[in-house]
């Protein structure tokens, strides 16, 4: 009985080490209880997740892009003309389906060519993704000629306002995205190629992987998903506008990278940047009802990023030691 | 006995494993002694303690009758001992010159600006001193590999340290680098330096130790005159056991040509290599580093592309543009440096094992986990690769391991053709002695098996047939039965 329960507590114990962050977001929640009593509120956990969905959405692709050794910052970008394209077609009386399928393709394919560009001319992807960044932004400003777009259906507007229960439509949308990215990563041979190029790409090619293929098509699925978050977005504001997604890569490289996949690719985890999202989420709530000054909000993001990057190297680093040596003596 | 270095009931442990039990060294002066030991048997551990990199938890370091205590490597070099680790510490980007005084270039400054012309002859003449011709204003990233252990060899000498560690200081030498190291270790040895020898490689260890040091599992076991013993005594010191034949008796049973190279050529790299490889048959190919070995079977493998030339499988000629294109031919290839190209250190042994069959694991994409599972498991069994669990990185493993993890995944292709490129390099006796086997037993089951190899011995005690190669042309060729040592250095060389 003491056998069971004692491997029990390792193992419990070996899950809090590999998601070291859940215990500070739990951590967090326990002290943010203690500083606002609006904070535990059903209300108010709920308008967190909520506010995460939609960088969530972008960050589950972002994840895969990672793992798969390529960091892709034109996300933002692709988010907002992929909704402004949509937002059109609805205007102009297209069945929403047909909107959104289109709008979903319109992203992947924005990706892909992201993709095609980095790998067939063997650019670094930070700076091929900068690029096609601005270029996708200057086509979201071109098309939208600078104007929003307002006034969409009632049945579309639930996609970013409704509920399913008391869960807000867009939280259902984010987990159904990061249960199949998580699928797609641990249980399709897609995945497993994927941690392979972002692991050693020579070795990888070596043993028979198309390169160029797996790396173009997970910016293909980061690209779909940015154009989801985009619709997402346009559904709950009520309006599509040519700026939408700006700066959301920084939210999300740091949901994923709090979350612990890896900046140099081979490993990722999609629990963790969902968790790492409502890390973020949380810190920004959290400061928020408690009156902090909003540049402090800041403030307190970017230390948060660093603490968990220094906190990660330094534990990660004894426990691989301590299970290096312990193999060694097996 | 006037021992300049006494390492004495040297303990160590790291969090699950005692890496060291009352260890002990005793190293003359002027003396080279030879450290031996199975990859996990201690000696890697007791060197970094004698080189600073970390603390002993018990035990005594006497250097010159005087008892020492190392904070760092730093304080280890004030008290004359170098080391001269196996993989490469060389900055690419910088001259050979840059690389050699790293760290010291104030001795060739000057009001804090560094003289390079001064700091750039000095170099040189370190490497005139030892015959070394290398030029130091070459940047680093456009040395060979045994060029870059030669820098390593000087920059270590250049410390006028007491008591030099050479960590496998060959494995990636020629036989003429070689003799140049030997050489070297003479001068060192009549101005009265100390050289601590690890390697591998028997012949070297009984041409250039006085003595030699043998280790197993974590203990000392004996410390033995070089003139006074031989190599299967050694070994069967260092496992613990007897090994006889290292290498199996071949009974080839040689069939119809399976792979043909017709007119292969590579500008530049290699040029008009013909070569037939039959059915169950084991081609050795030698040759110096930089022949164009490897290049000629990575061209083959798809990795590089060829000038001109074919390639034909079975009789039938075949196009190969990609890594992937070779695979669906039936070639496998273990490349020469697995770290870099053949294993993904990163991730579980299970996923680097199924990689290259993955797809026939696959339903829809999705993975059979009940049949991935049983693939690994199947071959860590067969090839008996020593790790706690599939989910083990591959980082993780001794080279010997990862080597027969390189195989596994592609002995789970079923491959016609086999390339092993330098297959038991860094690795230890006891599992080269399986790696052998197993090339025999596979073999013997019809894979035909193409080996590069730089290891005279396990060239001639492997192959069926022997291919040298020189600057990148074919310019012998011979049976097993024919092949000698010196005929393969004398075409290997060439005259």
């Amino acid at each position: 009985m003491n056998q069971k329960i004692k491997k029990i507590g390792s193992n419990i114990g070996n899950f809090f080490i590999e998601y070291k962050i859940l215990a500070i977001l739990i951590l967090l929640c326990v002290i943010l209880s203690f500083t606002s009593p609006i904070f535990l509120t059903k209300k108010n956990l709920i308008n967190i997740l909520r506010q995460v969905s939609i960088t969530a959405i972008v960050a589950s692709g972002f994840t895969l892009t990672l793992t798969s050794g390529s960091i892709d910052l034109s996300i933002g970008a692709v988010l907002s003309v992929s909704a402004l394209i949509c937002a059109n077609m609805m205007k102009a009386g297209i069945p929403t389906i047909i909107c959104i399928l289109t709008a979903l393709c319109i992203g992947a394919i924005m990706g892909a060519i992201t993709g095609l560009i980095t790998n067939s001319f063997k650019l670094d992807p930070f700076i091929a993704t900068l690029a096609t960044m601005q270029v996708y932004r200057g086509i979201a400003w071109l098309y939208s000629g600078g104007v929003q777009i307002f006034e969409f259906d009632e049945k579309f507007l639930q996609l970013g306002t409704g509920y399913w229960g008391i869960i807000p439509i867009p939280v259902i949308i984010m987990l159904i995205v990061a249960i199949i990215t998580a699928i797609i990563l641990n249980k399709t041979r897609f995945g497993r190629n994927v941690c392979a190029v972002g692991g050693n790409r020579v070795a990888a090619r070596v043993s028979g992987i198309n390169i160029k293929k797996t790396s173009v098509m997970a910016y293909a699925y980061t690209g779909m998903l940015a154009a989801l978050a985009g619709i997402v977005t346009t559904a709950r504001l009520n309006m599509a506008r040519p700026d939408a997604g700006n700066g959301i890569e920084m939210d999300v490289i740091a949901a994923v990278v709090i979350g612990g996949t890896s900046l140099s690719g081979g490993k990722g985890t999609v629990l963790g940047t969902i968790i790492g999202c409502l890390l973020v989420g949380t810190i920004n709530n959290g400061l928020t009802i408690n009156g902090v000054n909003p540049y402090i909000t800041m403030i307190c993001k970017g230390l948060l990023i660093l603490v968990a990057v220094i906190l990660d190297n330094k534990v990660g680093a004894i426990f691989s030691k301590r299970k290096k040596e312990k193999k060694a003596n097996a | 006995m006037n021992y300049i270095v006494e390492m004495n009931d040297i303990n160590k442990f790291f969090p699950g494993v005692q890496a060291l039990s009352n260890a002990q060294l005793k190293l003359e002066k002027g003396e080279v002694l030879g450290l031996i030991g199975e990859n996990g048997a201690g000696k890697s551990t007791l060197m970094n303690i004698l080189s600073g990199v970390f603390p002993q938890d018990s035990g005594d370091i006497i250097i010159n009758d005087k008892k020492v205590k190392f904070q760092s490597p730093n304080d280890a070099l004030m008290s004359g001992i170098s080391m001269i680790h196996q993989e490469l510490c060389l900055v690419p980007e910088m001259t050979v010159a840059e690389n050699i005084w790293i760290g010291r270039e104030d001795k060739f400054t000057n009001l804090n600006i560094i003289n390079k012309k001064k700091m750039q002859q000095a170099a040189q003449n370190l490497m005139s001193k030892y015959n070394i011709d290398l030029d130091c204003k070459r940047t680093v990233s456009s040395l060979s590999i045994s060029e870059m252990q030669l820098v390593e060899i000087i920059r270590a000498i250049s410390f006028d340290s007491n008591v030099i560690i050479m960590d496998e200081p060959t494995s990636t030498l020629t036989a003429r680098e070689v003799e140049i190291l030997f050489n070297i270790i003479h001068v060192l040895k009549k101005n009265g330096v100390s050289i601590i020898f690890i390697s591998h490689k028997m012949d070297e260890l009984f041409n250039i130790c006085d003595r030699i040091t043998v280790m197993r599992d974590s203990k000392y076991i004996d410390t033995l005159i070089t003139s006074e013993t031989n190599p299967d005594e050694l070994i069967s010191m260092m496992v613990g056991r007897k090994i006889n034949n290292l290498f199996p008796k071949r009974e080839p049973k040689i069939g119809e040509v399976v792979l043909e190279l017709k007119s292969f050529t590579r500008e530049g790299v290699f040029d008009n290599v013909n070569l037939q490889l039959h059915k169950g048959e084991v081609l050795g190919i030698s040759g110096l580093v930089g022949a164009g070995r490897s290049e000629i079977v990575r061209s083959l493998f798809g990795i590089d592309k060829p000038t001109s030339g074919e390639v034909y499988i079975d009789g039938k000629k075949v196009t190969i543009n990609s890594p992937e294109d070779a695979i669906n031919n039936g070639i496998a290839m273990v490349t020469e440096d697995r770290a870099l190209s053949g294993l993904i250190l990163g991730v579980p042994i299970r996923h680097n094992i199924t990689i290259v069959i993955l797809k026939m694991l696959c339903k829809a994409g999705f993975i059979n986990k009940k049949k991935d599972d049983s693939a690994c498991d199947e071959m860590i069994k067969k090839l008996n690769i020593k790790t706690s669990s599939k989910q083990q990185l591959a980082g993780q493993l001794s080279g010997g391991n990862q080597q027969k993890v390189v195989l596994a995944k592609w002995l789970l292709r079923h491959p016609k053709v086999l390339i092993l490129d330098e297959p038991t390099r860094g690795i230890d006796v006891g599992s080269k002695s399986e790696i052998y086997k197993l090339i025999n037993d596979l073999a013997n089951q019809g894979i035909s098996i193409l080996m590069i190899s730089s290891e005279l011995p396990e060239v001639l005690g492997m192959s069926d047939r022997i291919l040298v190669l020189r600057e990148g042309k074919i310019t012998y060729e011979c049976n097993r039965d024919e092949a000698t040592q010196e005929k393969i250095m004398e075409y290997a060389f060439g005259n």
